[in-house]
């Protein structure tokens, strides 16, 4: 399966749309939609509303996140938005700031 | 694999600005400019709808947009690119299509020049 890789310091201003995984280990401002998967890598700087069956964070993300499956946010994530999921996952060591979402 | 590399693969659409100090391999679609300290390669399946700059650039895609590369620009056999194009060198492959404007380097020799300066001081 193709990814596509935002690759370390690369900078996408504006929004991608994707059918494939998304893999970020730059910066993203702006909205990323996908109906794969999405990773923003430890060292990646996301601005972005973020909507995608599955996100998973390691790097830094501003901004809310919708995910249809699962989110988790890694231990070495600093998060500030809502999350909106079924399954949420938020490690030891994980910063977070926001609101929290399972629809029970 | 590149070093500092970007990919953008078929199924990915990007809306904006792309840039980088590397490479990147557009295999989806960009509506936007790119903007690359590195090479640029838009693949058969890539579609770049804006103005792109880059070092070196392999286009086997559909560009509509001016491109700017510091060395070459080649147009493999599937190009279909609309714009203009200034480098070095830019390289047209047979079976590639192409409509606009190109800009290379030239340097004439000097022996025309003289020549060309002699019929206008003539002219004059």
């Amino acid at each position: 399966m193709p990814k596509t890789i935002i690759g370390k310091s690369f900078i996408i201003d504006g929004e991608v749309s994707s059918s494939d995984p998304l893999v970020i280990e730059g910066t993203v401002k702006g909205m990323i939609q996908s109906d794969d998967s999405v990773m923003v890598d430890s060292g990646a700087i996301v601005e972005a509303e973020i909507s995608s069956p599955e996100v998973e964070v390691s790097g830094r993300l501003i901004g809310n996140v919708l995910a249809t499956s699962k989110v988790e946010l890694k231990d070495s994530s600093h998060v500030v938005g809502n999350l909106k999921a079924p399954s949420i996952l938020i490690a030891d060591g994980a910063s977070f700031k926001g609101n929290v979402d399972m629809d029970a | 694999m590149m070093k500092q590399g970007c990919k953008i693969a078929r199924g990915t659409a990007v809306r904006g600005n792309v840039t980088g100090p590397g490479n990147l391999v557009l295999d989806g679609q960009v509506v936007g400019t790119i903007a690359l300290g590195g090479d640029l390669h838009i693949a058969k399946r890539g579609t770049l709808l804006g103005n792109s700059q880059g070092n070196e650039m392999q286009i086997d895609g559909v560009v509509e947009g001016n491109a700017v590369a510091h060395n070459s620009i080649t147009l493999g056999r599937h190009a279909r690119v609309q714009g203009k194009l200034k480098a070095k060198s830019v390289i047209l492959n047979p079976g590639a299509q192409f409509s606009g404007e190109i800009e290379m380097d030239v340097i004439l020799p000097e022996e025309l020049l003289e020549t060309l300066n002699d019929k206008e001081d003539s002219n004059a």
